[in-house]
């Protein structure tokens, strides 16, 4: 009994500590924020060298090309520097930065012409018929699949696609990060999973 | 009824299904590992004086635009002043003449 209340007020103490360690990162933050809107560069570095990890992840989504990898995290950094003075502390900074990628990688899906290369799923040694998550696959290769798959559709169709399946954001919050209306949103997503669809049986029928 | 399926048909892709298993299991790749902090830093410093050329090219722009276009209604109210006074002035001296 004395054992399990001094496990209990073990975990308080440290939920106390993960809170406390929350605030004081949060209150370190808006600092930098402060510093950097100032103009101080070794506070928006300090931003830069704490996100910047969680912003590779999300940008790897975008392009498979490590060089254009790098240069899509630095777009998003120099553009979050750009927007600082608009952060309104409504959400956390990694949230708002993560809108602001999504633009970024948006941005260069349009720009960069339309991949023409096929991608054919017995190729990975997909069965549709057991179209699961518990087909044995790596990380990496899903990740490559999904990646080469929707690289075939357009830029539009390819971010909601993106959105809601990779970014798991709801019919709502694709809609924040898009601007455009929730009804657009779930039209948009419904074309795109039929345009892709239709491509994939093409190609295998092919 | 017959229920037998042809051989060459095509293949039923469940694509919500399979969109969401691939992302499930794509979602725990690990991304190369980028350091960007000094690259973004240059790239700043290296915007800056950009953005003031360009603030002082508009300013510059500026007022030589608006030194031309003074010249211009300078220009214009002048021809107006000659076209105005000319006749005037026709009629004084021919009076002066008359009156001579």
């Amino acid at each position: 009994m004395r054992a399990s209340e001094a496990s209990l007020h073990r975990a308080d103490q440290q939920g106390a500590s993960t809170d406390d360690a929350a605030r004081l990162a949060a209150d370190e933050e808006t600092d930098w924020i402060a510093r950097a809107l100032t103009g101080e560069s070794a506070a928006f570095a300090m931003l830069v060298d704490r996100y910047q990890q969680e912003i590779a992840a999300q940008m790897w989504r975008f392009s498979r090309d490590r060089n254009v990898h790098e240069e899509l995290v630095q777009d998003v950094f120099v553009e979050v520097y750009r927007s600082l003075g608009n952060f309104r502390f409504e959400s956390p900074l990694l949230h708002w930065m993560r809108k602001i990628a999504v633009r970024v990688g948006y941005r260069y899906w349009k720009a960069k012409e339309r991949k023409k290369e096929k991608v054919f799923l017995s190729q990975f040694e997909y069965d549709s018929t057991q179209a699961d998550s518990e087909q044995p696959r790596s990380a990496e290769e899903a990740g490559n699949l999904l990646h080469a798959m929707l690289e075939q559709l357009p830029a539009r169709d390819r971010m909601i696609l993106t959105l809601i399946y990779w970014e798991e954001h709801t019919v709502e919050e694709a809609a924040e990060v898009t601007g455009w209306s929730r009804s657009l949103v779930k039209v948009q997503a419904f074309r795109a999973r039929k345009k892709l669809k239709e491509l994939l049986e093409q190609q295998e029928a092919n | 009824m017959n229920t037998n399926k042809p051989n060459n048909k095509q293949p039923d892709v469940d694509i919500d299904q399979l969109l969401t298993g691939l992302a499930r299991a794509a979602r725990s790749e690990t991304a190369p590992k980028v350091d960007v902090t000094r690259a973004v830093l240059q790239r700043l410093e290296e915007e800056e004086p950009a953005v003031y050329t360009l603030s002082e090219k508009v300013w510059w722009y500026a007022t030589a635009g608006s030194l031309v276009a003074a010249g211009i209604a300078m220009m214009i109210s002048y021809q107006s002043w000659i076209e105005l006074t000319d006749p005037a002035y026709e009629v004084l001296t021919s009076m002066q003449v008359a009156l001579r």
